[in-house]
C-alpha cells in the first residue's frame, strides 16, 4: 500500500535510489507530527554515513555519503528514533507578509473562488486567516512549505502547469500553499505576490525561515 | 613501485641494460628490454632520437588506435605535424602519446600492436619535411 | 586566461555540485556528468572536484591568453588545438594564443574542459557550481557568453609534454547495450502502485530522450505508465536521478537542477553511478531501464571508485616518470 491522501498505519522507510532514503510517517498530516519528523531530522543528522536530513511534509529524506548495501541499520535507527515520540519545539520567527491578491501576480484567483465555491473575497478572507507555520524549505532555494491552510481551499494541482511564475508569487494545491523564492515554473495555483527575498546566499543560515517559523499573510490589495 | 620506476629511469638514462643488487642475503637483478636500452649524452635530457624514426616518450603497451577511436589509426603514407599523435602507450588506465615532433611523412610500423615497450622505443619510420 | 570566442549555449561552470544545503532549498547542481569532470581534473593532477566548464552543446571556440594544462573529457568532440588534433579524454599543454576549437561530438552530449587548479571563481554555499535558477555560484550566477574570460587557480603539475590520457569510462565502464543507453534502476516507494502492463512496459521499452531535456531533468516519450489508483503524495524530499511520473503517464528523469522537493508519483531511481550515462545521451536518443537493487549500486559504486583511483594513481605515475624522463 502506499501513501495517498489517506494515511499510512505505520512509518514506511524505502531506498531512494542508491544514495539516499526516504522515510514517510504514518498518522495526519498535520503539525504534530510535523515536529517528530523535526526532531528525528536532528537526530538523524549524527547517523554516521548521513550527508543531510531534509524534512519534507510528514516525511524525511536522509542524503548519504555513499550507497550502504541494505537499509537494516537505517531501518532500525529511523524506526527506534521515531518511537521515541520526540517533538522539537521551535521558538518560532513570525513574518508578516503583504500580499498582492488576484491581478497580474494572481491569474489563477478566480479559478480557486470557482473551484472551491467561495466568492474571491472570502477566498482572501480564508487564506488571510490562519497563522502558517513553516513546515519545510525545499522546492527551490529558500521556498517554504507551509501548513494551515484551511480545508475549504484544497484545489486539485493544475493540469498544466505554468512554465514560469516570478518569484514572490503565493500559490495553493492539494493541502499545501507557498510563497516562491524565485522565477520558475509552477502546478499550483497561484493567487498573489510578496515583495520579499526569502534567500540570500551570503547571508548566515542563507534562508529567511526555518522550519517552525510563523507567516501571517495581510491583504494589501484584492485586485478582481 | 616508485622505487623500481626510479631505478627503471636510471637505468634508461645511462643507457644500462642491466642491474645487480645483493646485500648478501638477498639479491636482485633486473634487465631492460634492448629495445628500451638508450645512449644518452646526460642522465635528464630526452633520448637522442635518430630523425628517421618516431619513438615511444614513456613505457607501457602499445596500440595503434586510441581506444575511444577505434577506427581512427595512423598508416604509412599519413601526412603528419608537429604534436600529432601517431600511436598510444598504454600503462595501466593512462595513456600517453607517440608523438610526431615535426611534420613529416610516416614510413611503415616498427612495432607491432600490443608490443611491451620502454622509453625511447621507435615505433614508426618517418621522413621529415625539411 | 582562457577567452570564450564562439557564442556559447548553456556552458556554465560546475564543480561536483553543493552538498549540505538541501533543507534551505538548495539543490546539487554541479556537473551532470560528474565522473568526466573528475577525470579531466585527475588528469591535470587537480581535485576530482575542481571547477571546470560543462559545455553541453557544441561547437565551441576559444583562445587561451597564457600557456596553460588543460583537459577535456566526456563526449569526444574532435577537439583541435590550433592545426593539432587531440585524442578524446585528454590533458595537454596549450601556449598562449592558441585557439581551442571543440566540435559537434560523433557521439555523448557533453564535454567537459578542466583546467589546471580548477577554474578560479568565488565559492557560493561550499561549491564554484552555477545555480541558474537563483543566479548564484559559478560565473555571476549565468552561462557563459562570448567574451568572457576564464582564469585557471593553476597548479604545480608538470604534464607530460606530449599529452596524457585516460581510459575512457565508456571502455573502462561498459554496459551492456546495442546502441542503448541501459541505466540501472532502484525501484521507489510507488513502484508498486503502478499497473502491471505499465511495470513491465518500464522495464522494457526504449525510452525516447525528448528535446524538452537539460540540466533539471529529462522528459522521455514513450508507452504511458497508468497508477492502478490514484495517488496525491505528500511532498518529499527528490535527488538526481528520481524517475517522477507526472499525470500525463511520461516519465522525467529528475537530474542536476531539479527541485529539492516534488509530490509526483516515483516509478523509480537511477543510481548515482549511472547518471552520467544519462548526461551523455542527447535527444532522439533511447534509453533502457534494468531493475537494481541497494547491493548492486553499491557494487557499481565501487566499480567507480576503483576506476579513478587506478587512474589517479596511474597518472600519478606518469607524471613522476615524465619528470624523471625529463619530458615533463
Amino acid at each position: 500500500m502506499s501513501a495517498s491522501a489517506a494515511s499510512l498505519e505505520e512509518p514506511r522507510i524505502t531506498p531512494l535510489g542508491s544514495s539516499a532514503i526516504l522515510f514517510e510517517a504514518p498518522g495526519a498530516f498535520d503539525i504534530e507530527h510535523q515536529k517528530r519528523i523535526w526532531a528525528l531530522a536532528d537526530a538523524a543528522t549524527g547517523w554516521d554515513m548521513v550527508v543531510e536530513a531534509v524534512p519534507g511534509m510528514t516525511n524525511l529524506m536522509l542524503i548519504l555519503a555513499r550507497p550502504p548495501r541494505d537499509l537494516t541499520a537505517f531501518e532500525a535507527l529511523l524506526r527506534a528514533a521515531w518511537d521515541t515520540g520526540d517533538e522539537k519545539h521551535v521558538e518560532p520567527t513570525v513574518l508578516e507578509l503583504p500580499i498582492v491578491y488576484g491581478g497580474e501576480g494572481g491569474p489563477h484567483l478566480r479559478d480557486v473562488a470557482e473551484g472551491t465555491g467561495f466568492s474571491v473575497a472570502e477566498v482572501v478572507r480564508i487564506h488571510t486567516e490562519p497563522d502558517y507555520t513553516v513546515y519545510a524549505v525545499g522546492s527551490h532555494a529558500g521556498y517554504c512549505y507551509l501548513g494551515g491552510l484551511d480545508a475549504r481551499l484544497f484545489m486539485t494541482r493544475r493540469k498544466v502547469p505554468l512554465v514560469s511564475i516570478p518569484g514572490g508569487s503565493l500559490s495553493l494545491a492539494g493541502m499545501q500553499t507557498g510563497v516562491s523564492a524565485s522565477a520558475g515554473p509552477s502546478g499550483w495555483h497561484t493567487i498573489g505576490r510578496a515583495e520579499i527575498s526569502f534567500f540570500d546566499p551570503e547571508r548566515q543560515p542563507p534562508a529567511l525561515l526555518k522550519p517552525g517559523d510563523v507567516i501571517r499573510f495581510k491583504a494589501e490589495r484584492v485586485i478582481v | 613501485m616508485t622505487d623500481l620506476d626510479d631505478i627503471l629511469a636510471c637505468m634508461m638514462a645511462a643507457g644500462l641494460s642491466h642491474l645487480s643488487y645483493s646485500d648478501g642475503r638477498e639479491s636482485i637483478s633486473m634487465r631492460l628490454d634492448p629495445a628500451a636500452v638508450v645512449s644518452l649524452s646526460a642522465p635528464s635530457a630526452p633520448p637522442a632520437t635518430a630523425p628517421e624514426t618516431i619513438s615511444t616518450a614513456s613505457m607501457g603497451r602499445l596500440i595503434f588506435a586510441h581506444p575511444g577511436r577505434p577506427e581512427d589509426m595512423a598508416t604509412e603514407g599519413l601526412l603528419v605535424g608537429a604534436g600529432q599523435a601517431v600511436a598510444y602507450v598504454v600503462s595501466g588506465h593512462a595513456i600517453t602519446a607517440v608523438v610526431a615532433q615535426e611534420p613529416g611523412t610516416l614510413g611503415r610500423r616498427l612495432r607491432e600492436e600490443g608490443d611491451i615497450v620502454g622509453y625511447g622505443t621507435p615505433v614508426f619510420a618517418f621522413a621529415a619535411h625539411g | 586566461m582562457i577567452e570564450i570566442l564562439s557564442t556559447p549555449s548553456l556552458v556554465t561552470v560546475q564543480d561536483l555540485g553543493r552538498s549540505g544545503f538541501y533543507r534551505y532549498g538548495v539543490c546539487r547542481s554541479g556537473a551532470m556528468d560528474r565522473l568526466a569532470l573528475a577525470i579531466g581534473n585527475l588528469l591535470l593532477g587537480n581535485d576530482r572536484s575542481a571547477a571546470g566548464l560543462e559545455i553541453p552543446i557544441l561547437p565551441l571556440r576559444l583562445r587561451f591568453d597564457v600557456d596553460m594544462n588543460f583537459s577535456l573529457a566526456g563526449a569526444d568532440c574532435g577537439a583541435m588545438l590550433g592545426d593539432r588534433p587531440l585524442p578524446p579524454c585528454w590533458a595537454a599543454r596549450a601556449k598562449a594564443g592558441d585557439i581551442l576549437t571543440l566540435n559537434t561530438p560523433l557521439s555523448g552530449c557533453r564535454a567537459y574542459l578542466c583546467v589546471a587548479g580548477g577554474i578560479d571563481v568565488p565559492e557560493v554555499l561550499g561549491s564554484r557550481s552555477t545555480q541558474l535558477r537563483e543566479t548564484f555560484g559559478g560565473i555571476d550566477g549565468r552561462a557563459l557568453q562570448k567574451g568572457d574570460r576564464i582564469a585557471a587557480a593553476g597548479n604545480d603539475a608538470r604534464l607530460p609534454k606530449d599529452g596524457l590520457g585516460a581510459l575512457p569510462p565508456a571502455v573502462a565502464l561498459a554496459a551492456a547495450g546495442d546502441g542503448v543507453t541501459v541505466v540501472r534502476v532502484i525501484p521507489a516507494a510507488e513502484y508498486g502502485d503502478y499497473d502491471e502492463a505499465s511495470r513491465a512496459a518500464f522495464w522494457s521499452a526504449d525510452w525516447k530522450v525528448t528535446g524538452q531535456s537539460n540540466r533539471a531533468g529529462y522528459r522521455l516519450e514513450g508507452p504511458d505508465l497508468a497508477l492502478s489508483r490514484m495517488i496525491e503524495l505528500r511532498s518529499h524530499g527528490v535527488v538526481p536521478g528520481v524517475i517522477q511520473v507526472p499525470a500525463g503517464g511520461q516519465p522525467i528523469i529528475q537530474l542536476a537542477d531539479a527541485a529539492t522537493m516534488g509530490g509526483y508519483p516515483k516509478i523509480g531511481v537511477v543510481i548515482d553511478a549511472d547518471l552520467w550515462r544519462i548526461a551523455q545521451a542527447r535527444p532522439g536518443d533511447a534509453l533502457r531501464f534494468v531493475e537494481c537493487d541497494m547491493a548492486m549500486a553499491a557494487d557499481a559504486h565501487d566499480e567507480t571508485e576503483i576506476y579513478l583511483a587506478h587512474l589517479a594513481a596511474d597518472v600519478s605515475r606518469q607524471y613522476r616518470l615524465a619528470t624523471a624522463w625529463g619530458v615533463a
